[in-house]
């Protein structure tokens, strides 16, 4: 199952060595400040500034479909922060698969900072920053925007294989596991909002 | 042919229909809300943060002195060696000469033992007291990481109760923000 689900034929692991086999200093730079803007750690820096425009959406035009739509925002990407992250860890204990530099020989494998070996599936990283996306995505109601918010997910999707920190199997489905938690909690906020409010 | 349109409210819409009745009071108050308990948030992740690298600092400190005084009993050892080697030495001589030489040689060994001692002995005692330290550090982290949990749970309830409207979510959350809070004092009180 494993063969087919997450190794995918070992096409996982060529498309890791593809991504990671290629170095440049000015690439490093590019996926090492992707990786720190898909790191959970923003998370309140992110939430701030969200949390700063809602408020002037709201006194601004209060009462308008747009700053309802901020809040609504605001809502689902810290509920969403708790979920998402609670499955990652559960996630990662659960199935506990090995890191790049644990299934590589030393010397085939690029790894930018510290090594890990452990708890690979799913990206914790990829998770974040497709949370942060698909919570904007109706913000961004402009194509320029939704370009900025697709190439900022595959950027730092891209950037934990390249760092040596993921396979692609990994940063896929925790992109996808986070789009569908965000999918969901939209569905259920709108109906928990209905019921309420009767 | 008549077209029958359905019109589904969705949950922007609710809000601004309620919004109507009771203003954006409550919203307003849960996005600034939102806002400053972030900003605590960050403050307790960068501690945290900051919290687990002394200790690992210190932690590092504490195994370099470590391996400081092994080296240090190292030489003792081999200081011991030699004087128990110059005393074989001095034992197993005719010559009066050499047993003189061999015993001012235990001597000096016996001499240089006690301060290789000394600063092995006070070396353990660094290590010890830095691996203390280390430990000592660790103790606001579990606080620290409560703290957070408290303030990101705060953080959701707000949220949910600027689109629900109800209060007692509210005052839910301002009560684990209250708890998250505490727990943050006393772990720079630690």
């Amino acid at each position: 199952m494993k063969t087919w689900l997450y190794d995918w034929g070992g096409l996982n692991n060529v498309l890791f060595q593809a991504i990671n086999a290629n170095h440049a200093a000015w690439s490093d730079s590019i996926m090492l400040a992707l990786t720190w803007a898909g790191d959970h750690d923003r998370f309140s820096l992110y939430l701030a500034a969200l949390a700063l425009v809602s408020f002037w959406r709201l006194s601004r035009y209060p009462g308008s479909a747009a700053a309802q739509t901020w809040l609504l925002a605001l809502t689902v990407f810290s509920v969403g922060y708790l979920l998402d992250g609670m499955l990652v860890i559960g996630l990662k204990s659960a199935f506990d698969f090995p890191r790049p530099p644990a299934v590589f020989a030393p010397d085939s494998v690029i790894v930018l900072g510290m090594p890990e070996f452990h708890h690979s599936f799913p990206s914790g990283h990829a998770s974040f920053a497709t949370l942060i996306a698909a919570v904007l995505w109706p913000l961004a109601k402009k194509p320029l925007p939704r370009v900025a918010l697709v190439l900022y997910v595959l950027g730092v999707c891209l950037s934990r294989p390249y760092l040596g920190y993921h396979f692609p199997a990994d940063v896929f489905f925790g992109s996808l596991k986070s789009l569908l938690v965000v999918i969901a909690l939209r569905v259920a906020l709108a109906r928990s909002i209905t019921a309420a409010r009767g | 042919m008549s077209e029958q349109h359905m019109h589904v409210h969705g949950a922007h819409e609710h809000a601004v229909e309620d919004q109507a009745h009771h203003g954006p009071g409550l919203a307003q108050q849960v996005a600034i809300f939102t806002a400053i308990l972030s900003t605590i948030g960050a403050v307790v992740a960068y501690l945290g943060a900051a919290t687990q690298n002394e200790a690992m600092l210190l932690k590092n400190e504490a195994v370099l002195k470590k391996a400081e005084a092994s080296d240090q009993w190292n030489f003792y050892q081999s200081k011991s060696t030699k004087g128990h080697l110059a005393e074989l030495a001095a034992r197993l001589t005719k010559n009066p000469t050499q047993v003189e030489f061999y015993k001012k040689e235990v001597a000096r060994y016996d001499l240089e033992k006690k301060e290789i001692r000394v600063r092995a002995e006070d070396l353990d005692k660094e290590s010890h007291r830095v691996n203390e330290s280390s430990e000592h550090s660790l103790h606001p982290l579990h606080k620290l990481e409560q703290a957070l949990t408290l303030i990101q749970i705060a953080i959701a309830l707000g949220s949910i109760t600027a689109l629900t409207r109800k209060r007692w979510l509210f005052i839910t959350a301002l009560v684990a923000a209250a708890g998250g809070i505490t727990l943050f004092g006393i772990a720079l009180a630690l």
